[in-house]
């Protein structure tokens, strides 16, 4: 009897689990179809023989094509490289000093780190705004670089505070007893230490600076256009050509996370749940 | 001991090194434009009246005209509607998924490759699929009801049922980020506790009410906490999908802000709208705080 109820509860699970994959996958599954869809129906569309072809691949790599998306690729790619950087490197060092360093305050301004990235962006995107129409960097890559290390900051931070506290304190002690500097400390004892968490939490900042609309839409206009502005930017949605350029946006960061899966948890709750 | 506390305790040299280079760019660009825009938002700072950008104090005003309009209070009506239905769906879906995820013996590792998908796709990227996938006249969705006998529904264009439109797509999206989460949630608790209150006699469904809910609570308000700060601001979806429309119906509020914003360039307005989003978020992100102090 017990065996039987295990049963149906196991099958129950299984048809649960895959009408919710087939839900969430179809979008995906839907985006490569079309992409590689020649669009062509040679007889009626009922007898046409589906024929898969990768000239949309094609024409969006090639100048002039009028889908040319190499351009947007490009400043896509070094937005996010480059503030992706920044941020790493100024986040791990804020985070050391977050956890490791002894000082009035600590605690507070650990706070005040984390509440900046849970406010609403709007808040400080339109008084940036005016600041940008001022100084001319409204409209300009360096502009949206400084703005993006600005909202991925904390983000970063904060995820970064939870690997550097799980240093044992007894490594950077002794270290430090045998006259390292501080900074010689961080980056030969601790930061060898937190390579995976830099790693993966690195990639987390880099998927949401890559797929961010509201920064891009708001302070950018004609000059800098990135990927995620480019291919909304058409009135009915996706085209073929589009789903092709939709596909190779999101593939990287469709393996990224995979790739990032165990942690992506703990990141998307501030660590606050452990995956 | 004393001597090592002393080694420890933090240099002067050493704040400047780690900790200013971040505070210095937090200052500049985010604790001091939002002061700034809490000035802007007292003020008329308007390009549609003001030939130059000068703030002009004017007091309340900006908050003022924004209580007493119906239209705001709509917005604030329709957005509310979106969150409450798109939170509580994507709690109980989560849940269920999440339970079921835990339930199966093997192929939990693909099911969660496959969940976590549409996570890792722009927001934007999303509401450019839906909106084709559902487009009225040649979208993928109408042709298979169609195939199946059924009418195809005018998605976009019915103001009725645009706000499910909306409540699809963040389903789709972001439901994921649920059922992973909750499944975390239900591999922490023991399997321990499972095994002796079975032992005791306690059915499947009093094992959820009694052990897992429970167990599950603080992860429930971390989910609606996060989720519900993020579904208020929402924003890709409606610059994508619908621009507001039809008429006013997917009018939320942070396309309302953005209205004032970017396209009638009355900044004080456009702040103002901000900072009363900012005070309805600090109860909540206060409260998140609980959950991260006690770790």
């Amino acid at each position: 009897m017990k065996k039987i109820k295990e049963k149906v509860v196991i099958s129950l699970a299984y048809v649960i689990t895959t009408v919710g994959a087939i839900y969430f996958f179809f979008p995906i599954y839907w985006m490569v179809w079309n992409s590689i869809n020649p669009w062509i129906t040679k007889n009626s569309p009922l007898t046409s023989i589906f024929e898969p072809t990768f000239s949309w691949y094609e024409l969006i790599f090639t100048p002039g094509s009028g889908i040319y998306i190499g351009p947007y690729l490009t400043t896509s790619l070094i937005i996010t490289l480059s503030s992706t950087t920044v941020i790493a490197v100024l986040g791990s060092l804020g985070a050391y000093g977050l956890t490791k360093l002894d000082f009035r305050f600590r605690d507070k301004l650990t706070l005040l780190v984390l509440s900046q990235r849970l406010l609403p962006t709007f808040a400080f995107l339109i008084p940036l705004w005016l600041l940008y129409r001022y100084t001319h960097l409204y409209d300009t890559m360096l502009g949206l670089i400084i703005a993006y290390i600005a909202w991925g900051l904390p983000f970063f931070t904060w995820l970064m505070l939870g690997f550097f506290s799980e240093i044992p304190k007894e490594i950077e002690e002794s270290a430090m007893v045998d006259g390292l500097s501080r900074l010689r400390a961080f980056w030969f004892i601790s930061l060898p230490f937190v390579v995976p968490g830099l790693a993966v939490v690195s990639i987390l900042t880099m998927i949401f600076i890559w797929n961010d609309f509201l920064l891009a839409i708001t302070l950018t206009e004609r000059n800098v256009i990135t990927l995620p502005i480019a291919l909304t930017s058409n009135i009915q949605g996706i085209s073929a050509a589009g789903a092709a350029s939709a596909l190779i946006m999101s593939l990287p960061m469709m393996i990224a996370g995979t790739i990032i899966q165990r942690y992506l948890v703990r990141g998307l709750t501030f660590g606050t749940v452990r995956g | 001991m004393t001597l090592l506390l002393n080694v420890v305790r933090a240099r002067s040299e050493d704040i400047i090194i780690f900790i200013t280079p971040m505070m210095s760019i937090l200052l500049t660009l985010i604790i001091i434009p939002l002061v700034y825009s809490l000035w802007i938002s007292l003020c008329e700072l308007n390009l549609g009246t003001q030939s130059y950008l000068t703030p002009n104090f004017i007091g309340l005003s900006n908050y003022i005209k924004i209580f007493t309009d119906t239209k705001t209070w709509n917005s604030f009506a329709i957005t509310l509607e979106f969150v409450s239905i798109s939170l509580l769906l994507e709690l109980g879906l989560g849940l269920l998924l999440a339970l079921a995820l835990s339930r199966i013996p093997r192929g939990a590792t693909f099911y969660k490759t496959v969940f976590l998908l549409p996570l890792t796709i722009a927001p934007a990227l999303a509401a450019a699929l839906f909106k084709s996938m559902l487009n009225n006249d040649f979208g993928v969705v109408n042709r298979l009801m169609e195939a199946l006998g059924f009418q195809g529904v005018n998605w976009l264009s019915d103001p009725n049922i645009i706000i499910f439109v909306f409540v699809l797509l963040d389903l789709w999206q972001n439901t994921p980020f649920a059922i992973l989460v909750f499944y975390a949630g239900l591999n922490s608790i023991p399997r321990p506790i499972y095994d002796a209150s079975e032992l005791d006699g306690a059915s499947s469904f009093q094992i959820l009410r009694h052990i897992t809910f429970p167990l599950l609570k603080r992860i429930f308000l971390i989910v609606v906490i996060v989720r519900g700060l993020t579904l208020f601001q929402t924003f890709d979806y409606v610059h994508v999908l619908t621009g507001g429309g039809p008429g006013y119906s997917s009018q939320f509020i942070s396309w309302t802000l953005y209205i004032y914003w970017i396209r009638l360039f009355n900044f004080g307005v456009a702040s103002a709208l901000s900072w009363i989003i900012l005070l309805l978020s600090i109860p909540f992100i206060l409260y998140f705080f609980k959950f991260i102090i006690e770790g």
